[in-house]
């Protein structure tokens, strides 16, 4: 036994010395996915859909594995230590930007290579059921007559903080910031009423506002979106801000470059299967998929503005 | 907890004053320890910034945990000291110390035999580290016969190699793996 | 509402799903029983294998894992002096030491009713009073949250064993763990001493481990010198199924009480079973006219905890099933296979699928009946475990542990955690410091914390915390339990039980 385990051992090293690395048979084993957040979240459910469809695709196990902590820096921080050969990938959104401008992280989007831009949650201001504002102009000017007497809800140093942020600067107003840890939080708060708004999505809040618990005052898309068209948009009401969650796969930096056109290709397979599709919207992601060059340049936009921003979310 | 109290508890009624005295002298020992632990990580948490969203800042709270985690011990210990001296003070004390490591040796060649797995775990992998453990630490309890022997190499075989074998491709799991060894 | 009522049952009664239940009440209390593994561990496990069935079903097979999991936390628990799960930690007080005295059959039959029952109970709740239950909870701000946990710190005078002082000062050294890592507000480091591997915090479940599991294991190994080697418990294989139905039934009072505590803390999202089984714990044992047995053997004890642990399985659900909102980590990976499949779940959920939510119930019902079913069974099974020696189950079970501990966040840094953790635990351990307080301090301290500092934040005004009706309920309780603990200690000292520790 013992021997058949190290003869199967010694196979194994020769195995994993020789294999050059070739993009025709990428992938031939299991990929990993580091997802640095929990079970059970918004990064976890969509990254299980995306990485069901990868599995279809390609044909290969792609097992989640939830690596929490610090903002999503541990199972970062880790990904990045990984062997660059395209059997590990992992996710980053919005957040490791604004980690990395407030301090927290050294690593950045740029410390991997972004493979393509595979989920979108778009953000909404969402107002509480309230006798002082219904709409996003009743709100300006309530906040504008009682300054700093709107509890609005973020994550303090998050995204949606920095989406507040970028809210309390179009209106011209000022809010009091209550800190909570996630959107479900978040949101739960708005509807107990301890707090007067937040920033909300449509897997979390759409239901509440369905039954008339939660008001939707605009959304951060260009356009309007499909599930929610009789929400204006935040822009068609004269404040051009882009409030979104976006989700990107990435491999680490020194990956070779077939291996990563070949990943972007099968990623586009992917989301482009009918199944998955379904899978995504009914999780709140609008079906989008952007791929190499269009992540990057979408990515550094953003980084210009949440550099721009950040002096807002320091604390 | 209530659970653990028959053992050390009803040693403890029947004991000698100098088992009382030895049995206090550690605790003396863990209250500085604990005490001045508090007393350091209160002092850090004070320097903590403070925050310009809200009224308490990330150090308000620490600090207080750890100022009344100080106050505890500082009280504790005075009673401790008062109680040795009421038992027939230190020189005794300090050699039944040394009594109560010996007892517990092989808890703690256990512990270390733990310390040194999970420190190779990384170089190792799971598979080839935990089979060392494992085989070492059942040796370790059952004495080195023959037939504990054969059992031990067998059960660890089993939870060490089968038991990665059972997360990696039943439940795509996968355990650490080693620099060295890919499984 | 009859119409959906059939076609929820039609499909929890196909027989697929009854299967797939089945072995997903098997997977739930062999994971439970572990010690180290836990029951989300299992659901995650489960989660991509509902994404390929229906709705209905798959959410009954995650149940059926739910439910097997709140009970099979006992079986390591009663066995092993090991809290299989983090909320089967007051278990241990008393099925363990029940175990040892030579009736591990009856701690085990004890534990198996009380959790049916509870889980009985508890969905009965469920099923009458969700709605209204949901909008309390919901309502619940910061200053109720704070105020509860303050009130559920001064349970720590019922597991403090034989002195106050250390039993306050794990309390407090529990507390001062749980602020390591990223502050609950702002993320930033916090006594991490610029150590990677404190960045992240300490787990709950690497503290639990650490703390319970190898000091158990490590204290395992050796008695008093003597080298053991024979089986951990005597051979006793009487199970007297039947009779101990009967005993648990005769307790009417505390099982619905442990049931109610149990169905409360589940339907306070972020609360969950662990607070619930030690709170169940701390209320049997304050009503008890024989408060001094606890710890000692005492079924009320063993029927507290694991009703109380067991409820929280349909209280979870309350907030879940009628806003949306879930309870739990574990709550939240049922609402994402949920949403997966296109179910919106939130305030509507019963209007727009109701054969959905009553499927849920009978789903939730069918579990528990699978639950016993499966452990009445297999509890020889179980005892087995205790005949097989020491140097085969404490080297392998403390590998469980590592691997628990490791799979949780799959961060190498949570071994080294979990091995200091057991070091400290252990000395803790020898130096007879109650460790329960310990491990309440590490669950309640960052919630209240968090909710202190938001309740300042929301209203920089103290005196809300008193204003609030509900909020100064708990207050008062709190202060009513402080009182009422140091009168039972001041008792306890003038009877002189023989035992000079007691008040300090």
């Amino acid at each position: 036994m013992l021997r058949k385990i190290a003869m199967a051992a010694g196979l194994m090293l020769a195995a994993a010395a020789v294999t050059p690395v070739m993009a025709q048979d990428y992938p031939n084993k299991p990929i990993e996915f580091i997802v640095p957040w929990g079970p059970g979240g918004g990064s976890d459910t969509l990254m299980r859909i995306v990485g069901l469809g990868l599995s279809e695709v390609t044909g290969q196990p792609v097992p989640i594995i939830n690596m929490p902590g610090v903002g999503g820096t541990v199972g970062l921080k880790e990904f990045a230590k990984r062997p660059a050969d395209g059997y590990t990938i992992s996710q980053i959104h919005e957040g490791l930007l604004t980690a990395n401008k407030t301090g927290i992280t050294d690593l950045d989007w740029d410390s991997f290579i972004p493979v393509a831009l595979v989920a979108s949650s778009p953000q909404y201001l969402t107002l509480s059921k309230n006798d002082n504002f219904k709409n996003l102009e009743e709100l300006k000017a309530y906040a504008k007559a009682n300054p700093g007497k709107v509890r609005a809800g973020v994550t303090l140093g998050g995204v949606p903080h920095l989406h507040m942020a970028m809210i309390e600067d179009a209106l011209g107003v000022q809010f009091s910031y209550v800190g909570f840890r996630d959107t479900g939080e978040r949101i739960r708060a708005l509807v107990g009423g301890n707090i007067d708004i937040a920033i909300g999505d449509v897997s979390s809040a759409s239901e509440f506002v369905k039954n008339g618990d939660l008001i939707f005052a605009g959304v951060g898309t260009e356009e309007r979106t499909a599930e929610e068209p009789d929400v204006p948009t935040m822009k068609e009401q004269g404040y051009d801000l882009q409030m979104a969650v976006t989700r990107g796969v990435v491999l680490p930096k020194g990956t070779p470059q077939p291996i990563v056109d070949k990943l972007a290709d099968d990623l586009k397979k992917a989301m482009s299967l009918d199944d998955i599709k379904t899978k995504m919207k009914n999780a709140g992601s609008a079906n989008v998929f952007i791929g190499e060059e269009d992540y990057k340049a979408y990515l550094e936009k953003l980084d210009a503005d949440v550099t721009k921003l950040v002096g807002k979310l320091q604390g | 907890m209530t659970a653990d109290t028959p053992k050390p508890a009803a040693a403890d009624a029947v004991a000698s004053a100098a088992t009382r005295a030895r049995n206090e002298l550690a605790r003396l020992v863990s209250y500085i320890v604990f005490g001045v632990a508090a007393v350091y990580c209160a002092w850090r948490a004070s320097s903590l910034p403070t925050s310009r969203w809200e009224p308490l800042g990330a150090g308000s709270f620490p600090k207080l945990v750890f100022s009344v985690l100080a106050a505890l011990c500082l009280f504790a210990a005075i009673k401790s000291v008062i109680d040795i001296h009421r038992n027939g003070g230190m020189p005794e004390a300090v050699y039944a110390f040394g009594r109560w490591l010996k007892i517990r040796r092989i808890s703690f060649a256990i512990y270390g035999l733990l310390v040194v797995y999970l420190g190779v775990l990384s170089t190792l992998g799971f598979s080839l580290a935990t089979f060392g453990f494992l085989l070492i630490a059942q040796l370790l309890i059952a004495g080195v016969t023959r037939r504990t022997v054969i059992q031990s190499v067998i059960a660890a075989l089993v939870f060490s190699f089968g038991l990665n074998m059972l997360f990696a491709d039943v439940f795509n799991v996968f355990l650490p793996r080693g620099v060295l060894i890919a499984f | 509402m009859l119409d959906a009522f059939f076609q929820g049952a039609h499909q929890v009664f196909a027989f697929d799903t009854l299967i797939y239940m089945l072995i997903g009440s098997v997977a739930g209390i062999v994971a439970a029983a572990i010690p180290g593994f836990t029951v989300t561990m299992a659901i995650i496990l489960t989660l991509p294998l509902t994404f390929a069935m229906e709705p209905l079903q798959g959410i009954s097979v995650m149940l059926s894992v739910y439910v097997g999991g709140y009970t099979g936390g006992l079986i390591s628990a009663a066995l092993l002096g090991i809290p299989g799960t983090p909320s089967s930690v007051a278990t241990t007080f008393d099925a363990f030491p029940m175990a040892r005295n030579g009736e591990p059959g009856r701690a085990l039959s004890l534990g198996v009713w009380a959790s049916f029952f509870g889980t009985i109970i508890s969905t009965l709740v469920l099923i009458v009073a969700a709605p209204p239950l949901a909008v309390v909870a919901v309502r619940l701000g910061p200053w109720e949250y704070f105020s509860l946990i303050v009130f559920a710190l001064t349970i720590v005078a019922s597991l403090v064993g034989n002195s106050l002082i250390r039993g306050l000062i794990a309390g407090v050294i529990g507390l001062g763990l749980a602020t390591i890592g990223p502050d609950p507000m702002m993320g930033r480091p916090r006594l991490t001493f610029d150590m990677d591997l404190l960045a992240p915090g300490l787990p709950f479940l690497v503290v639990l481990i650490g703390i319970f599991a190898i000091s158990q294991l490590l204290d395992e190994v050796e008695i008093h010198g003597k080298k053991v080697n024979h089986a951990l418990i005597p051979k006793s294989i009487d199970f007297k199924t039947w009779e101990v139905m009967r005993e648990v039934l005769m307790r009417p009072v505390n099982l619905i009480r442990s049931s109610l505590v149990g169905v409360v803390i589940g339907a306070l999202p972020g609360a969950g079973g662990s607070i619930a089984n030690l709170l169940a714990y701390d209320q049997a044992k304050r009503s008890s006219k024989t408060p001094e047995k606890f710890g000692q053997g005492i079924a009320d004890g063993v029927v507290a905890s694991e009703a109380g642990n067991s409820a929280t399985a349909g209280g979870g659900l309350i907030p879940l099933i009628s806003l949306g909102i879930p309870g739990s980590a574990v709550d939240a990976i049922l609402m994402a296979s949920l949403m997966v499949h296109g179910i919106s779940v939130g305030p509507r959920l019963i209007l727009d699928h109701a054969d959905l939510v009553y499927g849920m119930f009978i789903a939730l019902t069918v579990a528990s009946f699978m639950m016993l079913v499966v452990c009445v069974a297999s509890m020889r099974l179980f005892l087995r475990v205790t005949d097989i020696p020491k140097q085969f189950i404490v080297p392998t079970v403390m590998i469980c542990c590592v691997i628990g501990a490791f799979a949780l966040n799959n961060r190498m840094g949570d071994l080294y955690l979990l091995g200091a953790i057991g070091l400290v635990g252990y000395i803790l351990k020898c130096l007879d410091y109650p460790l329960a307080p310990l491990v309440l301090g590490v669950i309640l301290g960052p919630i209240a914390e968090t909710n202190l500092r938001r309740a300042l934040m929301s209203d920089g005004d103290w005196t809300v915390f008193f204003t609030r009706p509900i909020s100064a309920l708990f207050l008062a309780a709190a202060v009513l339990s402080v009182i009422l603990s140091i009168r039972s200690i001041w008792k306890a000292h003038k009877k002189g039980n023989g035992n000079k520790d007691a008040l300090v």
